[in-house]
Order: C-alpha cells, then sequence, then structure tokens
C-alpha cells in the first residue's frame, strides 16, 4: 500500500487517496465537497461526517395536507350542491356534521398515529392509543349528548324552565334589559371548539407519548 | 416554630411535585395555577362574550362592516353601503344594491365571531406559566405574541368569508349553501392556525392540560 492509496472503510480495497467514493463498493470516503457534485458523480444518502446533525423540526405537514385536502373536498361539495346535486335527505348540515366528526378526523387520527408510530418503530401502540382518543371523541362529542338529550330532555326541558324562571325571578329587570340583545350563538362555535379539542387531544397524546420515552430510558 | 414547620411542608410539597420535560423544556404547574385556569378562563370567555354585546362595543361591528364594504368595493366593485343605526340598539348592516335576493345584511356579533374571539381571549389571558424553565417576561411576552397573531389571523379570516360569502350570494347562490360551505371552511382553517400557533408559541396550554391528568392519574393510582 503506497502512500497514496487508503483502504476502504467497507469493502477493505485499497483505493487511490483523493478519491471521494470507493471506486468498487460507491462508499464514502471522506467528506463530499460543499460546492454540488457533478452530474455524473454518484450520490449517497450518508451525510458527511463533518456535517453538523439539524435538530428535527415537528412540522405536521401532514396534518397540513389532510386538512387541505378536507378543505378541497368540501369546496367540491359545494360546487356539486350549487349545481343542483341533491342529497338523499334535506338536512344538510347533519351529513356535514357526520361526515366530519365521524369518518374525516377519525381517520385523520388514525393516519397521525400510525406516521407517528412508524416513525418511532413503535409496535402499533400508538393505532390501540388512537383507537381509545377516537372512542372517546365519538363518545363524548356525539355519544353522550345524543344519549342525555334523548332520556332525559323531558326532565331537563321542566329543570331549565325552573331555572331560567327562578333567574328571571332573581335577577332584577335592569339586568336582564342590559343582555335583552345577546345572541346566543348556535352551532358555529361548537365546531371550532371541537376542532380544536381534538387537535388539542392529539397534541397531548404526542406529550405523552414523548414522556413514556423520556421516562423509559431513564 | 409552627410557621417554620407549615413552610418547610409547604416546600417539600412544591418540591415533590411532578416535572414535565418535554421538548428540552420543564414544566410545573401549582395547584391554585391550574384551578385559576380551568375555572376561571370559562367565565372569563362567557363575561367577554356578554361585553362584547354591549352597545358601547357596536364600535367593534361598524368598523368590522366598514372594512367588509371597502374591500367588497375594492375586490368585486359592488358599490355595497354601510347601515348604521346610531341611536338604537341595532347591528350595523351592509347593503349590496341590485341584488337577486334581499341584499341586506346584519353584521351580528355571531358574524364578526365574536364567540371565537371570547374563546380565544379569554384561554390565553389565563395559560398558567411554568414554575421552573422561563422567566415571566418572556412568557407575558409569548403571550402577547400569540394573541395578537391569532386575533388578527381570524379576523381576517373571518373578514373575507364573509367578503366571499356576500360575493356569491350576490351571484346567485343560495345563502344557507354557501354559508354552511364556508363556514366549516373557515372554522377548520382556524382551529388549525390557533393549534399550531398555540403549540409553537405557547405550549404551555396543553401541557398544563396535560399536566393536571398526571396529577389526576398519580392520585388516582
Amino acid at each position: 500500500m503506497s502512500q497514496d492509496e487508503i483502504r476502504c472503510i467497507k469493502c477493505d480495497n485499497l483505493v487511490q487517496k483523493d478519491l471521494t467514493y470507493c471506486i468498487h463498493c460507491g462508499t464514502l470516503l471522506k467528506p463530499a465537497p460543499t460546492s454540488s457534485p457533478p452530474p455524473n458523480q454518484p450520490t449517497s444518502s450518508i451525510p458527511p461526517p463533518t456535517t453538523p446533525i439539524k435538530a428535527k423540526t415537528n412540522v405536521p405537514y401532514k396534518t397540513i395536507i389532510y386538512f387541505a385536502v378536507v378543505a378541497l373536498i368540501d369546496l367540491i361539495v359545494s360546487f356539486l350542491v350549487m349545481n343542483g346535486f341533491a342529497l338523499p335527505t334535506s338536512s344538510f348540515g347533519q351529513l356535514y356534521l357526520i361526515f366530519f366528526f365521524v369518518v374525516a378526523f377519525s381517520l385523520g387520527l388514525l393516519w397521525l398515529a400510525g406516521a407517528n408510530t412508524s416513525s418511532r418503530g413503535g409496535s402499533g401502540g400508538g393505532y390501540e392509543g388512537c383507537g381509545y382518543i377516537i372512542g372517546a371523541i365519538v363518545g363524548i362529542v356525539i355519544g353522550i349528548p345524543i344519549i342525555l338529550v334523548s332520556i332525559f330532555s323531558t326532565i331537563a326541558t321542566s329543570i331549565g324552565n325552573a331555572i331560567s324562571e327562578a333567574i328571571n325571578n332573581a335577577i332584577s329587570d335592569a339586568f336582564t334589559d342590559m343582555f335583552a340583545d345577546v345572541e346566543i350563538p348556535g352551532f358555529e362555535p361548537l365546531l371550532f371548539l371541537g376542532l380544536f379539542a381534538m387537535l388539542s387531544i392529539i397534541i397531548m397524546y404526542r406529550y405523552h407519548l414523548k414522556t413514556k420515552k423520556n421516562s423509559l430510558s431513564n | 416554630m409552627n410557621i417554620n414547620k407549615n413552610s418547610t411542608k409547604r416546600n417539600e410539597y412544591i418540591q415533590n411535585r411532578p416535572i414535565l420535560q418535554l421538548n428540552n423544556k420543564t414544566y410545573k404547574f401549582s395547584n391554585s395555577q391550574l384551578a385559576t385556569f380551568f375555572i376561571v378562563s370559562p367565565i372569563l370567555c362567557i363575561s367577554i362574550y356578554l361585553f362584547l354585546g354591549l352597545r358601547m362595543n357596536y364600535w367593534i361591528y361598524e368598523f368590522t362592516s366598514t372594512f367588509i364594504s371597502f374591500l367588497l368595493n375594492l375586490l368585486f366593485n359592488l358599490n355595497s353601503q354601510v347601515i348604521i343605526y346610531p341611536e338604537q340598539d341595532i347591528f350595523p348592516s351592509i347593503f349590496i344594491p341590485n341584488h337577486p335576493f334581499d341584499g341586506i345584511y346584519a353584521i351580528t356579533i355571531n358574524c364578526i365571531a365574536g364567540h371565537i374571539f371570547s374563546f380565544i381571549i379569554g384561554i390565553i389571558l389565563l395559560v398558567p406559566s411554568s414554575k421552573v424553565g422561563s422567566s415571566k417576561k418572556e412568557f407575558v411576552w409569548r403571550k402577547i405574541k400569540v394573541l395578537v397573531i391569532s386575533t388578527s389571523g381570524i379576523f381576517l379570516l373571518n373578514v373575507f368569508r364573509i367578503i366571499f360569502l356576500l360575493y356569491f350570494n350576490f351571484k346567485g347562490i343560495p345563502f344557507e349553501i354557501i354559508h354552511e360551505s364556508l363556514f366549516f371552511l373557515s372554522a377548520v382553517i382556524g382551529a388549525l392556525f390557533f393549534v399550531i400557533i398555540l403549540e409553537h408559541w405557547l405550549p404551555e396550554l396543553f401541557v398544563s392540560i396535560y399536566y393536571l391528568y398526571r396529577l389526576i392519574y398519580s392520585k388516582v393510582q
């Protein structure tokens, strides 16, 4: 072995010292030059050892793309409806509600959890956890209110009437007049708050996984 | 003697509280902070909503209506006008001439997303700061940043929602359909925008909720 030759770390063959890649196996021999390599030069996926590893930023690209797709679907459906596409039921809002709360977000959560698990090399714990989350969301947001309303609607109405009557009697007319024009919000804020709650649950679940990982590594 | 004993007990109690380590930061909250956040913030949200509905705050609706009318005329040349009732408790309206339907739209508290602003302001103002890991000044600065960016972003999003709503309605699309559609779209974008901003600049909101869960979980166990 002359002074102009070195041994490849992978295939152990002798190669010229000034080469960047091994001519036998293509392994990177020394850090690549900072300027862009010529087009006919082979590229390697191994980063140069002197390059500092950048901190991984957690930009939720998949989530953003997912919501963009949902928005696109929203526009397409609106366009179809505007052009005479008739739904099987007159309650357009209810169908939308079902679509958003049950189908779209369940799929989104599953996708996010799957990506989370696969990026960590986990064994499906994310799917299991996400199943609980979806169950909780569907149960809390849709199931429980429906059951409560259907069972306790009569009782709730009478209690509500009694409370409002008591409040009306207790509070003076001046206070009632002050907020007489207050507009009671309809369904609009609930959608925003529901989405906010779901996204918060996803973030907190990610925190949970991180703390679990930290405690395991400790 | 008794005071010293109590203070020692208190110090021990504070030191024994769990510390969360997330994203190279440490978080620790006291019970009073968590209680304030979870009990007072809903009350504050409702109070802000009621406050926004008072007559003295009608300038907000008038300003928003004028801004919407200006942008409608600028972008689509609709010759819209704002109708303001200075002596009555009636919300301002936007009038669009040559309209296929009614052409008069009242801009109410829900139209300007008053409920969402109440929620955002009430939540952000009472987010607890961590006892360790960050200074008070830096935390307050982050709060102000999130407050300004989120409110202005959602204000603009809502303004453009109303602009497109009025324009499409003017073009002949039924109000209910375009209202529902644009409302769903803006709610999704707004919620996503708010959550991303919060996670980036004010993660204490989510961490404090998770911290409460950990506290309850440890007590139950």
